[in-house]
């Protein structure tokens, strides 16, 4: 093959592989460890059966701060007793489930609330 | 006027109109069109008042698959939206026409599928509505962020199936308060396996082709133009109206489809244009496919067509499209060091 040829043939093949980075590598994961059901951990909430029901009768029930500032190496554990999976910040947990998360790198990460009276949920992760 | 100096305007004119369509933002009434998601919205339930029924003809549909909650009535019916916060928002009167209240800082929240605070200096809900003409044909299409999950990124622990967005949406027709039960879930991503067949059936046909003494790439481009043009078109055609459907879909392999024809054509021509133009043409469709690059991973497409030909469609024609780039730089490049282009390029 001429090295017009080669040169043409690596083009399209970097082409090609960029093609499949920019797929791959779109979504940015948070840096979070999981930690299934750990024995230890520093931060506790319990969402009860029938927290969901609540909330579409329209009442305020508070079971979890909208801020929650913890540290590198702290965890974070959600038990959620209601009949419905529940999102909390960036966090979901189904109905019946238990969340245990370690957090392994500073950062803030808000999202919506779906048991706090503000809809929102923004977590601080500090050195 | 010569032939030459005829295609070099039509080229550049091409090329012109590309460029302002790639680089034009998305139209401000719909500034966010539907695109690619993950998650499924639809509506479970929809409530009025048992002594005053919901009038026919009535339809509240969720369009984009999660993006827009739209309504529609009969000419006649009088429909009245408040915002988020209870304030004046959307309203359709009795001729059809639909108006939308500049001054609701709905108006600017639900201009991005996220969220956008763009306008919030002339938000004044104390202030009488600044009605604002929007359509005529008896419909509102919105970007409602109580009905889709507010982030591109899934929340961590959700799996495909989970009921991530559970609220309802009010307002009155004729005067009958509506409340419409919206959910929305999480839905499982596809195998890559479809665009990667697809690009490496496109990286051999074009490896292939470069063996061979014929102008076989430049017919391969415009073949990927054209598929470029009924992918785009089939995504313009099945935005519903309302939703800012963006002509950028069709319009850019459109003129990557006049450009590589043009390069076909000039096949005994300069090779100095020749060349140029097949790499307008495929840096064109180059910019169209990373602008669409998240259909290949999506779980729902804005198409009609089958999914897995928009994937494996925009895989393939992202090779064609930096194979020919790249032949065309060779050719460009072997021009400027004043060496012969090979057959290929010549």
């Amino acid at each position: 093959m001429k090295r017009s040829g080669i040169a043409f043939a690596l083009i399209a093949l970097a082409g090609a592989v960029l093609a499949i980075i920019a797929v791959v590598s779109g979504d940015d994961e948070p840096e979070f460890q999981t930690v299934a059901n750990s024995d230890d951990t520093d931060y506790e909430y319990t969402i009860p059966l029938g927290a969901g029901a609540q909330i579409d009768a329209g009442e305020s029930i508070n079971i979890i701060p909208a801020e929650l500032t913890v540290r590198v190496g702290e965890s974070l554990r959600i038990i959620n007793d209601d009949d419905r999976g529940h999102v909390v910040g960036v966090f979901f947990v189904g109905a019946g489930e238990i969340l245990s998360q370690e957090f392994t790198s500073t950062g803030t990460l808000s999202g919506g609330c779906s048991i706090h009276p503000s809809g929102e949920f923004t977590l601080q992760v500090l050195e | 006027m010569t032939f030459n100096e005829l295609w070099q305007h039509r080229v550049l004119c091409a090329a012109i109109a590309g460029s302002i369509v790639i680089a034009a933002p998305a139209g401000f009434a719909h500034a966010d069109a539907p695109g690619p998601t993950d998650y499924l919205s639809v509506i479970v339930e929809v409530a009025t008042s048992e002594s005053l029924p919901l009038v026919d003809d009535v339809a509240i549909t969720i369009e984009g698959h999660d993006s827009f909650f739209s309504v529609t009535v009969a000419q006649g019916t009088t429909v009245e939206i408040p915002g988020y916060e209870g304030e004046k928002y959307l309203k359709i009167e009795s001729d059809c026409t639909a108006y939308e209240n500049q001054r609701s800082m709905s108006t600017w929240y639900n201009k991005d599928r996220y969220g956008s605070d763009f306008g919030a200096d002339v938000v004044d809900h104390d202030a009488a509505p600044d009605w604002l003409q929007i359509a005529s044909n008896c419909t509102l299409a919105w970007h409602d962020h109580r009905i889709h999950y507010m982030s591109p990124q899934p929340p961590i622990n959700a799996k495909p199936g989970d009921v991530l967005v559970a609220d309802s949406i009010s307002f009155t027709v004729d005067g009958v308060p509506v409340d419409v039960r919206v959910e929305s879930s999480l839905v499982e991503r596809p195998s890559l396996l479809a665009p990667l067949l697809a690009a490496a059936g496109a990286l051999l046909l074009v490896v292939g082709i470069n063996r061979r003494r014929s102008a076989a790439l430049r017919t391969l481009m415009v073949a990927a133009s054209v598929l470029g043009l009924v992918i785009g078109g089939a995504q313009y055609l099945w935005a519903a109206p309302g939703t800012g459907p963006q002509l950028k879909s069709f319009v850019v392999p459109l003129l990557a489809t006049v450009l590589s024809g043009s390069a076909l054509l000039l096949n005994r021509q300069s090779s100095i244009q020749r060349n140029g133009v097949q790499l307008m043409s495929s840096i064109f469709l180059a910019l169209w496919v990373l602008g669409r690059k998240d259909v290949l991973d999506s779980a729902l497409l804005p198409t009609s067509l089958p999914y897995w030909v928009d994937r494996a469609g925009t895989a393939a024609i992202s090779v064609v499209a930096c194979a020919a780039a790249g032949y065309a730089l060779v050719g460009l490049w072997q021009i400027a060091n004043g060496n012969q282009p090979s057959p290929l390029q010549a």
